[in-house]
């Protein structure tokens, strides 16, 4: 097992209470395999893959659960140890990748950075190679004339590609995509998509991509995980998910989009619905 | 078909560019002699990716931004030409939702300010008549009379759009531009959402203006699309012969690229 | 009503920083001391008594109850004329601010929102008066015009409005692309209503928060002024004139310069301590996430 996630609790305390936005969660990725972690804005998913990464800040808290990367409890590290497994053993992707890339130093300085960290015994010109090399798998056209590039000169999908070039770089056995295509167009996104697919065939990397893109996740997921307010309500093979979507949360989520080729124009469309109290079902994993 | 509503001719939009003080001015096209018809009644989708010229386009068409070149004849006369009364008729016609619910509505101005903004400005209304108009407005989009006092920040992102959509059918218009009206929310609010803007076309006989990336969304909705791409229509036809036969070349990846469900 | 909701609100945020409070409370201290001066001051301020000069502080041997904090070379009631000096603090910082304010605004507003040569012409004259140190301005002023504590205000109100100007722009330059502002637009608003109606209402905070600090520092460049002999002339009882009245008598009459300039420290520090509060409980980014 990969990544194996228990009870995991974080909490968010305020002086209006506590917001338990990760109420519980339980979840397993196989190694070379993608799971998607899918939810509207509240579930709690994105603090969900922040809690693995460690870096929830205060007022956030990890009150409770266990979190295993290859058999061993991050929750039990210490931040020096952690910072170690940041990066080597997992890498992450955020959704907006301008400001996760520095704007004063060149892609090619930003990378070989990345590479002088986790092969310290690499000279210049080694690391050079490597980072052409990281450009060009992501497929960064003229990637030696990209090295001395600055990040905005880049369009977003390219630096998008820089960012997941970044991540790969240090060759993590786990990459965690926190809804990585969000603000790009759909044809880059269909690109972006397609890189971490590939990368995931040819390297063995598994994925955890934290989306609330439905279509996103039935074209990347071997496993879906459904979360609403902080809870897991069904949990399944993506498969299964989009063939016979159990939990009544589900159901009205996959309702509620409109897709090509599937939806009776201008019918109504099912809509989540505010007065239902979806947790009171019983939840659906699989 | 049907009446125009709308007949773009030519229209062009050109930005110079000047880099350093004396460098050539650069021109750069957003919008590219685009022309065609708006009937009224129909739902029109101008879909494409980021800087297409769609939101240009819709710019030029709600008269905040002027066109280059060409014209826009609205109901047969071109709004270039307009004197202010005719104007001030094309504003109360004529009106927009935005695609950003936060940054759309005026965070110092509670619910019945914003929504009533509109009729204060462009009718003699009493000041009982605009708030029982606004009353009806908020009920109809579905929002509790109650809330009239709220302000912007106190709502979610689909009930902030709902306040949107009060504002821009306050003058009974005859056209809505939607600037990508969904994209900033939820799914199951955007269906929410949806549905609305539907719902309200029918009751009103409204015409949309759809701009939108989101082709899920425009198949949806609209009646006729119209896809874009770096300043040009690529291809305009109804929505069963754009999904059935799409012609160009950029429309077959677009649709490609969509993320598909189907197992 | 929503309104004092928000009131409310904004007061139970304010009320948790407690150098605020300690701000706000001085400034009360300091409002009541310049509306009831009568009421409180034991005696006239410019009334002499040359027959009890120099008297210490009541706890001070020689001192009596009847001058709390002692009196000056003419036998006036120091504490007296500080608590009518109140009046003029408030008075200064009030008109100073008001006449920054007004104009550094209308600069802002303008510059931001018609962008172009308006927005060069005025930033420039913004820089122009930036170039040159505040209280030399302000004495080039004064010396023009005259030494009186008006001209001082008027001086020390236009040494301020660049800082005004400045921040007005930076803020509707950020408010005036937002889609509310298109929106507005779309429904027929005018220049004027666009600039004062729409988009100033959202730039207030800033303004707030410098006004508040503008108060004190001028507050404390009047007392400089005065003090120079350029602002508020005998026998006002103006704070930083009383300082310079006491100079001679610094070694044999300490509480003389003691206590004027304790008035001014504590005026200042309340209305920057204020300040510093409003900028954390006014901060919009801070307060979206609650």
């Amino acid at each position: 097992m990969m990544l194996e996630v228990n009870h995991l609790k974080t909490y968010f305390y305020s002086e209006n209470g506590i917001n338990k936005a990760v109420n519980d969660v339980s979840f397993s990725l196989k190694e070379g395999e993608t799971l998607c972690i899918v939810g509207e804005s509240g579930s709690g998913k994105s603090i969900t893959s922040l809690s693995i990464m460690g870096l929830v800040d205060k007022p956030g808290v990890i009150e409770g659960g266990e979190i295993f990367l290859e058999g061993v409890n991050l929750l039990k590290m210490s931040e020096k140890e952690l910072r170690g497994i940041r990066g080597s053993h997992v890498a992450m992707i955020f959704q907006e990748p301008m400001t996760s890339l520095n704007p004063t130093y060149t892609v090619g300085f930003q990378l070989d950075e990345v590479i002088k960290l986790h092969q310290p015994t690499l000279n210049k010109q080694e690391r050079y190679s490597k980072v052409i090399e990281a450009l060009e798998l992501v497929g960064m056209p003229n990637a030696p004339e990209k090295y001395n590039e600055y990040p905005f000169k880049l369009s977003g999908g390219q630096r998008q590609r820089v960012m997941i070039a970044m991540a790969m770089a240090c060759e993590p056995k786990l990459l965690i995509a926190d809804e990585p295509t969000t603000a790009l167009d759909v044809t880059i996104q269909a690109q972006v998509l397609e890189l971490m697919n590939k990368l995931k065939r040819e390297k063995g990397t598994s994925i955890l991509f934290i989306t609330h893109d439905l279509g996103v996740v039935a074209q990347m997921a071997d496993h879906v995980v459904v979360m609403y307010k902080g809870v897991v309500v069904e949990s399944a093979s993506a498969k299964e998910l989009f063939s016979d979507p159990r939990h009544p949360y589900t159901k009205a989520l996959l309702g509620s989009i409109p897709t090509p080729g599937h939806a009776k124009r201008k019918s109504r469309l099912e809509t989540v619905d505010e007065s239902v109290n979806y947790l009171s079902f019983p939840k659906e994993i699989r | 078909m049907s009446e125009s509503i709308f007949e773009i001719k030519n229209l062009t939009k050109a930005y110079t560019i000047k880099k350093g003080l004396f460098a050539k001015p650069l021109s750069i096209k957003a919008v590219n002699g685009i022309s065609f018809n708006v009937a009224r009644g129909e739902i029109l989708s101008i879909v494409g990716e980021s800087g297409c010229g769609k939101s240009t386009t819709a710019k030029m068409l709600l008269n905040i931004e002027e066109p280059t070149s060409g014209s826009i004849l609205f109901e047969g006369k071109d709004i270039a030409t307009f004197t202010a009364a005719e104007l001030k008729e094309y504003r109360k016609k004529v009106q927009i939702i935005f695609q950003d619910p936060y940054s759309s509505l005026n965070p110092r101005w509670n619910v019945g300010t914003i929504i009533s903004e509109p009729l204060r400005l462009n009718t003699n209304m009493s000041d009982k008549d605009i708030l029982d108009r606004v009353y009806s407005l908020m009920k109809k989009v579905g929002l509790n009379e109650e809330w009239y006092w709220r302000y912007p920040h106190q709502f979610s992102g689909g009930q902030r759009q709902r306040i949107g959509i009060a504002r821009a059918l306050a003058l009974n218009p005859e056209v809505i531009v939607c600037d990508e009206p969904v994209s900033a929310l939820d799914v199951s609010i955007q269906a929410q959402v949806l549905n609305l803007l539907l719902d309200l076309q029918q009751e009103f006989n409204l015409t949309y203006i759809f701009i939108s990336h989101d082709l899920g969304v425009v198949e949806h909705i609209s009646d006729r699309i119209i896809v874009m791409y770096f300043g040009d229509i690529v291809e305009q036809k109804s929505v069963e012969e754009l999904f059935e036969h799409p012609e160009h070349s950029y429309t077959q990846t677009l649709l490609k690229a969509i993320p598909k469900i189907a197992f | 009503m929503q309104n004092e909701n928000r009131l409310l609100e904004f007061i139970k945020h304010f009320k948790k920083n407690k150098s605020a409070v300690l701000g706000f409370f001085i400034a009360l201290l300091l409002v009541t001391f310049a509306l009831f001066s009568p009421l409180i001051a034991p005696h006239l301020p410019n009334i002499q008594d040359l027959s009890a000069r120099l008297i210490p502080p009541f706890w001070e041997e020689g001192g009596s109850i009847e001058h709390l904090l002692g009196t000056d070379d003419f036998g006036r009631d120091l504490f007296s004329r500080i608590v009518y000096g109140a009046r003029i603090s408030i008075m200064v910082g009030t008109i100073s601010v008001s006449i920054s304010l007004f104009f550094g605004l209308t600069m802002g507003v303008f510059a931001g929102y018609y962008g172009k040569w308006i927005d060069a012409i005025i930033m420039r004259i913004v820089d122009i008066m930036l170039s040159i140190p505040a209280i030399l301005l302000a004495i080039v002023i004064v010396s023009i015009l005259g030494p009186s504590l008006y001209n001082a205000m008027i001086a020390i109100g236009i040494v301020g409005i660049p800082t005004y100007a400045r921040i007005v722009r930076g803020s509707v330059l950020a408010e005036k692309e937002k889609e509310y502002v298109i929106a507005s637009r779309v429904n027929g608003s005018n220049n004027l209503r666009l600039m004062f109606k729409v988009i100033l209402p959202n730039c207030t905070t800033p303004i707030i928060v410098q006004a508040t600090m503008g108060f004190a520092s001028a507050v404390l460049e009047a007392a400089g002024l005065s003090f120079l002999g350029l602002g508020a002339q005998p026998p006002m009882p103006e704070w930083g004139a009383m300082l310079a009245d006491s100079l001679q008598f610094i070694t044999t009459a300490p509480w003389m310069i003691f206590y004027p300039g304790l008035a001014i420290f504590l005026t200042v520090l309340g209305f920057n301590l204020i300040g510093d509060g409003l900028m954390d409980v006014l901060d919009p980014k801070l307060k979206a996430k609650a």
